[in-house]
């Protein structure tokens, strides 16, 4: 299983490979795992490529990976195999303009020259939160965790049970709890979980709650983040 | 001027917060303003078994140390405009508010509401010295079991130290069938223990659970016994005379005929 992720060098650096034939979160554990052991050989800021093979991740699964890679020190030079920014946006139905631009126009063309990310990804650039607890262990009922960063779980997050993150929240695990992301007013912070189950979800000064009634248990990964001034929860 | 009612037992999983939850909603089903306070800290469930878990942003510790504005703190029930929640918090412990401060919660809601009915938590700590410091009257629920009755007694001594005296009972989970046997304590075995005034009977009811689970009080449910019997509690409540009913009610003809059937 821990051959699902491994390291290759070339000519643009570290390239991060993939078996995608691996569920994803477990694929996100194992890479955390990964690059703590190989913290020495990798060093504290590095750009990787990251090559999932012959499959193709999905748009969701890409900013996953960025926010995580991003949090734990380092960041995403593109994907391989690449995808046109074009029809990421159609398939997920995001319109093409609304984003905020790039400051620097020309630069962003050019890195969207070698890598097409679509803007959610770029996006992504602006949020990185300096500092990343990990914490390896289930959150129960009447657990807090406040922490001013981003806040990675390798594990569930119990109802009753609260995240609090100045940064992004990222649940390997279960998220049935409330989370709490981007505390100090962060917009663009995003709340990811391999299972969404939560009763209600912040980000900012924004509050979602789940319908009533619905019992909808879709073990899929979901990421949550505002859009136009909702909270906006995407399968990806 | 409103009434603030405690709802205790001392004794956990006897029934309070589900029997806070029913009166709390068949009184504002009569057209009452009420509200619900969790006192339970640590230990919330209230919020549950109202269904309204996804509602919660502030609560009552963030009342009481003023972080947040009363009005701000109760949440307003899916089913009734009249009818409030204030949740307890999940993340403190009982210390986080004082008795003073519950005090002046239940002196502030009384001049707008009629009924604040008071879920406490099991023990006779903190939570408990916490949970009758602003109350009017006390509710007391019990099941027929020796421990419970046990510590009932316990609670209805507690409560007349602290000036509640003359607390009403409710006995929880009477099952008809073993009482008949002598399995079981029948009310008035119980009666004669606690000698308070009986409030209502509620049969051990499968429903209970439903509901529990699904976030819908039993009393709003007019097949079910537990049901009835509830609504016959705040009938009681508002002061209307309700005889206690009969709760072998299901034990009919063909029931016992189909037990023949069946061999037992």
């Amino acid at each position: 299983m821990v051959d699902a992720v491994s390291f290759k060098g070339n000519k643009d650096g570290v390239v991060l490979l993939l078996d995608c034939t691996v569920e994803f979160e477990e694929l996100c554990q194992i890479i955390v795992q990964k690059l703590w052991q190989s913290r020495s050989f990798l060093g504290e800021h590095t750009t990787l490529v990251v090559n999932s093979g012959e499959i193709c991740l999905e748009d969701g699964q890409r900013l996953a990976l960025k926010v995580l890679l991003q949090s734990l020190g380092h960041d995403v030079k593109y994907f391989i195999p690449e995808r046109s920014s074009m029809e990421q946006q159609k398939e997920i139905g995001l319109p093409t303009t609304g984003y905020p631009s790039q400051t620097d126009e020309e630069v962003s063309q050019e890195t969207r020259d070698i890598s097409p990310i679509p803007d959610i990804l770029a996006d992504a650039e602006h949020y990185i939160a300096e500092d990343t607890l990990v914490v390896r262990k289930n959150v129960r009922s009447g657990q807090k965790i406040v922490y001013d960063g981003t806040l990675i779980i390798l594990g569930d997050v119990n109802a009753g049970a609260e995240l609090v993150a100045s940064g992004h929240i990222l649940v390997l695990g279960t998220l049935r709890g409330v989370a709490h992301a981007g505390c100090k007013g962060n917009k663009e912070a995003i709340v990811y979980a391999t299972n969404l189950c939560s009763l209600q979800l912040r980000i900012a000064d924004f509050i979602a709650r789940a319908p009533d009634g619905e019992n909808t248990q879709r073990h899929v990964p979901e990421i949550a983040r505002i859009i136009d001034n909702y909270l906006v929860i995407e399968e990806i | 001027m409103g009434e603030v009612l405690v709802v205790t037992s001392g004794k956990g999983g006897v029934g309070k917060t589900t029997t806070a939850a029913n009166i709390g909603t068949g009184l504002a089903a009569q057209g009452k303003k009420v509200v619900l306070m969790d006192t339970d800290i640590g230990l919330r469930n209230l919020d549950v078994v109202m269904g309204l878990e996804n509602r919660i942003v502030y609560d009552i510790v963030d009342i009481a140390q003023g972080r947040c504005k009363l009005k701000q703190g109760m949440i307003k029930d899916k089913r009734f405009p009249d009818l409030y929640l204030i949740p307890a918090a999940q993340t403190k412990d009982k210390s986080a508010v004082t008795e003073e401060q519950v005090q002046a919660i239940c002196n502030e809601l009384k001049q707008e509401f009629d009924y604040i009915i008071v879920d406490c938590p099991a023990g006779i700590e903190q939570g408990f010295k916490n949970a009758i410091a602003g109350a009017d009257k006390a509710i007391v629920v019990t099941n027929p079991e020796v421990s419970a009755v046990r510590d009932a007694d316990r609670i209805i001594g507690l409560l007349e130290a602290n000036g509640l005296g003359n607390p009403q009972l409710v006995l929880n989970r009477v099952r008809p069938n073993m009482v008949r046997q002598g399995d079981m304590m029948s009310v008035d075995d119980i009666l004669e223990i606690l000698a308070i005034k009986l409030l209502g009977v509620i049969p051990d009811d499968d429903n209970i659970v439903i509901s529990t689970n699904r976030g819908e009080p039993t009393v709003l449910d007019q097949q079910s016994l537990s049901g009835k019997a509830y609504r016959n509690i705040v009938q009681r409540l508002l002061g209307n005379e309700v005889p206690l009913m009969n709760l072998d009610v299901e034990e009919g003809f063909f029931a016992r005929l189909l037990k023949l059937f069946k061999g037992n």
